[in-house]
């Protein structure tokens, strides 16, 4: 079975009293183990809409769209590169050394995931094509990503084969800085205009 | 026979709520194992391989783009030196250093092995106080895109005679006789060079908490390079007093008030302005602090500068007791009958004279020295009206400027402050040029590529 990958990936500027982390830490934590068809709807709803609020502040961000052979291990190798970051990233928090790296410059940023695997040729795969059929100039705009975010909830999960939400770093008291997202593995983000 | 798909098809594999990262990620399982692919329809589109970002898309991109693929935008100064260098725009144009030396307070040269491990060098020792730390500006050098500005760096050596040094000592001997209260702290809002300086006067006292957040630049209008020097210089006396500090020791924040500098003219400067972000009311009650002691340079500054009304208010609301005392209260005595004047002084007092110094007590109130046998101290004739002020809510630039009602930590930057016209490719996102002037003209950007 062909397979279509889609991901995108948001830096998002970010205070430690704006509501956007906590409301969607709170979406992913209490989010039921088995979801029905309506329940992934009303999901990916909410999370939608907490990130359409904050599309202003979205500062880089990188999205890809890769169908046929590649998806599935498209998939794995986000999702397993993301989840996989989390050893590393609970010993630096607790390292004093990076204290000092993390609370110099201002913890104003966190990354957020969104990822999905849909069949091939079914509507689902059609309307991420179409959403992503944009033009090169506007590949890396926040209008652009705006919009791909709200498509999620426009698919018909039936087609979903498996979905991934990430947020990082989980601490509402952390935030990574922009010397943080300009390195560490993430020198791929673009810029967003 | 088709059989029904499960009432909740979707089973969480992965649930992860911790520090560093929240996430859940499900799978479909009868999707997942399906094994009729025939039945299922083709796509109907050509399945054209949507590039978005891969490494030869992006390639393939940047070799299409046209100038009028650019659009000026407007971003954070910090973020544009994070990614384009410290001098983004300017990597031709050299840092200026009066006062510039080549030794440090202990006349050595350990200053260039430190540039790397400033912000290490000089964090709080108390961990109670790391979260206030903002080193940004030490950072600087410590950036593999910055060989440049470490190369350029020198220490910054105090006025002539030490005055700032002295005067930072005099507060630290105010506090010594009341036996170095943890419920009282300083907050030292002088320029760069000097705040760093007295800061050095008192470090055997108080725990120097440094809050520098930028970076320099060529045309700054922050002279924080000043800044910089000036910690190179004072740097071995800081790691010493560190060490050898009594804990708990009160904190002294050190601020740079040039932050706040007049910005005019985006043809001769960048801006690299920025907001101090002091702990919160609720902060400073959780350490202990009670009384805050704000130095400015002379009776003329006796309120604290824009960015900081919000908080000061605060804190008066929240019981923390808000006092001033400009530099200038502390002086050298003056020398008695025809003795000629001391070239150098050997310590400044509050007041102007040993009989006046403890009367500081007198008129702040928080603490009473001891006096063992000492004579009871005289009141100064020549001091501010400091222990009067209070800080009162007015309407600054900064006003109202934190999300969500809290300060301190997050507080938001007014608009155009602080920020740099660049120009950027729609296409790849990289940044093409970043404004020299009114003219319009843009210089070419550090000479990163993107992609």
């Amino acid at each position: 079975m062909s397979k279509t990958f889609f991901g995108i990936q948001v830096v998002v500027r970010n205070f430690i009293t704006d509501p956007l982390r906590p409301q969607l830490h709170e979406i992913i934590a209490r989010s039921p183990g088995e979801q029905s068809l309506a329940d992934k709807r009303a999901f990916w709803k909410r999370v939608a809409a907490v990130l359409n609020e904050a599309v202003p502040a979205f500062e880089m961000g990188y999205w890809d769209l890769v169908r046929g052979d590649g998806a599935e291990e498209e998939f794995e190798s986000w999702s397993s590169e993301i989840e996989g970051s989390l050893a590393t990233e609970k010993e630096e928090l607790g390292a004093a050394a990076d204290e000092v790296s993390r609370i110099s410059a201002e913890k104003r940023y966190i990354v957020v995931t969104l990822l999905f695997l849909v069949e091939a040729g079914t509507n689902s795969d059609r309307t991420l094509g179409e959403r992503c059929d944009v033009p090169k100039s506007e590949y890396w705009t926040r209008l652009t990503f705006g919009r791909l975010i709200a498509t999620v909830p426009l698919l018909n999960f039936a087609n979903v084969v498996a979905d991934a939400v990430y947020l990082a770093p989980g601490s509402n008291e952390d935030g990574f800085s922009m010397e943080d997202v300009h390195g560490g593995g993430y020198e791929y983000l673009k810029l967003l205009l | 026979m088709t059989e029904a798909p499960p009432d909740r098809p979707f089973t969480r594999q992965v649930l992860i709520d911790g520090d560093a990262l929240v996430g859940a990620r499900w799978w479909q399982e009868s999707l997942r194992l399906s094994a009729d692919p025939i039945s299922r329809r083709r796509a109907l589109k050509g399945l054209v391989l949507v590039l978005g970002g891969s490494a030869a898309g992006v390639g393939l991109v940047a070799a299409l783009i046209r100038s009028g693929d650019d659009v000026d935008v407007s971003m954070d100064a910090l973020d544009l030196q994070k990614r384009e260098g410290w001098n983004a725009g300017h990597p031709g144009t050299a840092l200026r250093f009066p006062g510039a030396t080549l030794f440090d307070a202990d006349g050595g040269r350990s200053w260039v092995d430190a540039l790397g491990t400033l912000a290490s060098d000089l964090a709080p020792g108390q961990a109670s106080l790391s979260p206030f730390y903002v080193p940004t500006l030490f950072q600087a050098l410590g950036v593999a895109s910055s060989a440049s500005l470490r190369s350029d760096m020198m220490p910054v050596a105090p006025r002539a005679g030490g005055a700032d040094v002295l005067r930072g000592k005099a507060i630290l001997s105010l506090f010594e006789a009341v036996k170095m209260p943890a419920d009282t702290a300083v907050i030292l809002d002088l320029d760069g060079p000097t705040a760093v300086a007295v800061a050095a006067g008192m470090a055997p006292g108080f725990e120097p908490v440094f809050i520098f957040d930028n970076w320099p630049h060529p045309l700054g209008v922050v002279p924080s390079h000043l800044t910089l020097g000036a910690v190179l210089y004072h740097r071995p006396t800081f790691v010493r007093a560190r060490s050898a500090r009594a804990v708990p020791a009160p904190p002294v924040f050190v601020l740079d008030r040039n932050r706040l500098a007049r910005y005019t003219d985006e043809d001769t400067q960048f801006d690299n302005r920025y907001v101090a972000r002091l702990p919160t009311a609720e902060n400073l009650r959780a350490l202990g602090i009670r009384h805050t002691l704000y130095v400015s340079p002379s009776k003329s500054d006796l309120h604290e500068l824009d960015d900081l009304n919000d908080d000061f208010v605060a804190l008066a609301a929240a019981s923390i007791d808000v006092k001033s005392m400009p530099l200038t209260d502390l002086d050298a005595s003056a020398p008695s009958g025809d003795a000629a004047p001391a070239r150098s002084p050997a310590a400044f007092y509050y007041g102007g004279g040993p009989h006046t110094h403890l009367w500081f007590w007198s008129s702040y109130g928080w603490h009473t020295p001891a006096l063992a046998g000492r004579p009871a101290p005289v009141a100064p004739s020549n001091v501010s009206a400091g222990p009067a002020y209070r800080p009162a809510l007015r309407p600054t630039i900064f006003s109202s400027r934190t999300l969500g009602g809290g300060s301190g930590i997050g507080k938001q930057k007014p608009s155009g402050f602080g920020r740099v016209s660049v120009r950027a490719s729609r296409s790849t996102g990289t940044i093409t040029g970043i404004r020299s002037g009114r003219s319009g003209s843009f210089g070419r950007a550090g000479g990163r590529s993107g992609g």
